[in-house]
């Protein structure tokens, strides 16, 4: 019927799950606790935290899901709705209960009961998109406030598995054809929303389920948006966040590229933000602090006369992390964090150039020990279309 | 009907001032007004918690504002109402393009602003009117209230949501414009599947024909083989019939939906049932007796599928706003209301799935209908 994932890519997942189960056993030992229940809302965004889908490695489709990973015994996933189930039953891992949305915290409740957990020896990873009536459904289902397993299931989550770079490879190729869909594809008369519907399905024909995307198509940008139905026009400057999901794991490329041909000042002006980038990913080692790589990505640009604009709101943030859908940490100044090998960030020193307008330079990194390794085919250029 | 959630939207989000313009918005913040005097509160508060842009419910504000974004809004009884952002950078330019309204940069602070913001609109202390806190994180919450410590904060959710189940002309043009939407995805799809396509392509040209019609935001499923429907996945395959498509979209903030099954069945299961209970929406009826009409209408084995996908119920700013076509439900469908009546079954012997949008008249119902979209 379906072929979403491949014998060897199952064989990946199985191994991914089985080590991120096991991480969970091992602090649930660790902390005399009888079981950890990873909660996720049907909420899928890199904005947000889904414990539930890095557990099962499954995207759910309803509003609510929940893998129980007992210190001793098998796991069992409860997922909504009932008629999703053969979804997950061809690519399961583990038992399972396929319910309807209002039998989610009653068939919870029952599945705690017949394996006769300690109330307060079950710990809860609810993520950051929990909704309240589930938050507040806790304390009564389990007789207390349960133990908080989110900085767990984060701090795993951080550190990517072959599972999570399967998807994210994946999810890079499918980002950059997409990219060169745009070139080849997007002429002058068109409109923004036409651009983006069709590099949208451009990328979900080769395999995204999903894509989040900024763009802004103008002969001076003052940032991305949303698309628009501003006609295109040659000489515009088109910029493009192209954020697709694989399995649920999002990854990012920016770029930038001109309806027509770039200005020697316009390639001038990526260059020194691809120069800073490539800074930013050399200095970007195991042990290094977010804030020192923001000063090593600023120092060039501010060299050239541009410190105002690393600052918002003529940028954001010089990266940040698409694990676990969550972008924490951010790489941008006040985040206490330091790199570590196998992390996954995309760096990009996106911002506002005053003689150029916003210019996107973007790469999805892998942190090694000689530093960030891009995980794209090739960095991003300045291009140009026709 | 329960799709996968899509990340940040991000399909067409132009303002279209052609159908709601400014003084739209102005009458609904008038009606606003009138529900607040009777009340006996001083203003009101909408607060839209979009965590880092995830929309979980932009309805109340996007009503009021025309923003689908996170902040708060101070509507007060007298004066200018204002969106407080949550924050202060880099964004802003492109939501100033989106909204009628004043936008106070929040910075990371919106909830500490909100009692100046008042004070400014000359509201020091009193009653107000709060509404977007009861689903919230209670940590968030408690900022709220720290913020508004001056004020005796009265839940207006209900009233507000009453205000708007009542479908106002141009909010109809707004929701017949996202039919369009969703009949030419539906059609594009079809065609797709017709032209030797398989159940993939026509997910795919469905989801290509929405977004070149503007949507915001598109939920395709279609049936790819199984009794069951499914979100697009990257490598389905196959060319499995009949299919089963649905679409629903946004435009404009207003949603829609439509479907089809193709070939067309013999025995049209889903649209027996779906024409039941069309013919039982009148206003003042009950949800409950809206699904009875269409579960007798339906063949006894495809009763529980039918219900377990649902039955449809009001739509408009909100994918759901609230009252659902479920058996036993005796909320009443008011007159002015946009409700989505749907069936699908999905055993092989039924195989089949319909959808209608109606406007609930006193006495019966109107089909909503396409509008057409300008180019």
């Amino acid at each position: 019927m379906t072929a979403n994932l491949s014998a060897a890519e199952a064989a990946i997942r199985a191994r991914s799950v089985e080590r991120r189960q096991g991480v969970a056993r091992a602090w649930l030992v660790e902390n005399d606790l009888d079981a950890l229940i990873a909660y996720g809302s049907g909420l899928h965004a890199f904005t947000g935290t889904n414990p539930a889908w890095y557990l099962a490695a499954f995207k759910q489709m309803g509003p609510h899901a929940a893998v129980i990973v007992p210190q001793r015994g098998e796991p069992v996933l409860i997922m909504t709705p009932a008629w999703d189930a053969p979804r997950y039953r061809e690519r399961a891992t583990m038992e399972f209960l396929a319910v309807a949305p209002d039998e989610f915290l009653t068939t919870l409740a029952a599945e705690l009961k017949r394996r006769s957990f300690r109330g307060s020896k079950v710990a809860v990873a609810g993520g950051n998109l929990q909704p309240r009536a589930i938050a507040e459904a806790w304390p009564g289902m389990l007789g207390g406030t349960p133990p908080n397993a989110d900085k767990l299931i984060v701090d795993t989550s951080k550190i990517r598995d072959d599972w999570s770079l399967n998807c994210t490879r994946r999810g890079v190729a499918i980002a950059e054809r997409g990219y060169d869909n745009l070139l080849k594809t997007t002429k002058p008369g068109m409109r923004e929303y036409e651009l983006a519907a069709n590099l949208e399905t451009s990328m979900r024909e080769q395999g995204a389920e999903d894509n989040f995307q900024l763009m802004s198509a103008s002969q001076h940008n003052q940032a991305g948006h949303f698309p628009t139905d501003r006609v295109l026009e040659v000489g515009d400057l088109i910029l493009a966040e192209i954020t697709p999901a694989v399995e649920g794991e999002f990854i990012q490329i920016c770029r930038s590229c001109v309806l027509g041909t770039p200005t020697p000042l316009q390639y001038e002006k990526f260059a020194l933000l691809r120069g800073a980038l490539e800074a930013g990913m050399h200095a970007a080692k195991p042990g290094v602090s977010v804030t020192e790589i923001v000063n090593v990505i600023n120092a060039p640009i501010s060299a050239a006369g541009y410190e105002k604009y690393t600052k918002p709101p003529f940028m954001r943030t010089r990266g940040h992390s698409m694990g676990f859908g969550s972008m924490e940490p951010e790489v941008a100044t006040g985040y206490e964090h330091y790199m570590q090998e196998n992390m996954v960030f995309v760096m990009h020193p996106n911002q506002y150039i005053p003689e150029t307008g916003y210019l996107m330079c973007g790469e999805p990194v892998i942190i090694t020990p000689g530093g960030a390794v891009p995980l794209t085919s090739r960095m991003g250029e300045l291009g140009a279309i026709g | 009907m329960i799709s996968m959630e899509p990340v940040l939207k991000r399909g067409y989000s132009s303002w279209d001032r052609a159908v709601l313009p400014d003084d739209e918005f102005a009458l609904r913040v008038e009606g606003v007004r009138r529900a607040l005097r009777e009340a006996r509160l001083g203003a009101l508060v909408v607060v839209n918690y979009s965590l880092l842009g995830v929309m979980v419910d932009y309805a109340d504000m996007a009503y009021l504002s025309g923003l689908q974004s996170g902040g708060a809004l101070v509507v007060p009884l007298e004066g200018d109402p204002a969106f407080v952002s949550f924050g202060g950078g880099r964004e802003l330019a492109f939501m100033r393009a989106l909204t009628w309204l004043p936008i106070v940069p929040g910075a990371g602070k919106a909830f500490e602003m909100l009692p100046s913001e008042l004070k400014a609109r000359g509201v020091a202390s009193g009653r107000i009117g709060i509404v977007g806190i009861a689903g919230i994180a209670p940590t968030v919450v408690t900022r709220i209230r720290d913020g508004l410590a001056g004020f005796e904060l009265v839940p207006f959710d209900a009233e507000l949501r009453a205000l708007r189940a009542v479908k106002r002309p141009r909010e109809l043009l707004a929701m017949r414009m996202t039919q369009g939407i969703v009949d030419g995805a539906v059609a594009a799809g079809v065609a797709a599947f017709a032209a030797s396509g398989d159940n993939r392509s026509a997910m795919l040209e469905a989801e290509r024909a929405a977004r070149a019609l503007k949507a915001r935001d598109v939920r395709v499923l279609a049936s790819m083989g199984g009794p069951e429907l499914r979100p697009w996945e990257g490598r389905l395959d196959g060319r499995h019939a009949p299919l089963r498509l649905w679409v629903a979209a946004q435009y404009q903030g207003y949603w829609a939906e439509a479907a089809a099954t193709t070939p067309p069945p013999r025995e049209d299961a889903a649209g027996k049932a779906v024409r039941a209970m069309q013919a039982a929406v009148r206003g003042g009826v009950t949800a409950g007796d809206v699904a009875a009409a269409g579960v007798a209408a339906l063949p006894p084995s495809a009763v529980e599928s039918a219900l377990s996908y649902g039955l449809g119920g009001t739509l408009g700013l909100a994918y759901a706003e609230g009252i659902a076509i479920v058996p036993g439900s005796t909320q009443q469908l008011p007159a002015g209301c946009v409700v989505a009546l749907r069936a699908h079954v999905g055993d092989a012997a039924h195989a089949s799935i319909a959808s209608t949008s109606v406007v609930v008249g006193a006495g019966s119902a109107a089909p909503l209908g396409a509008a057409r979209m300008a180019d």
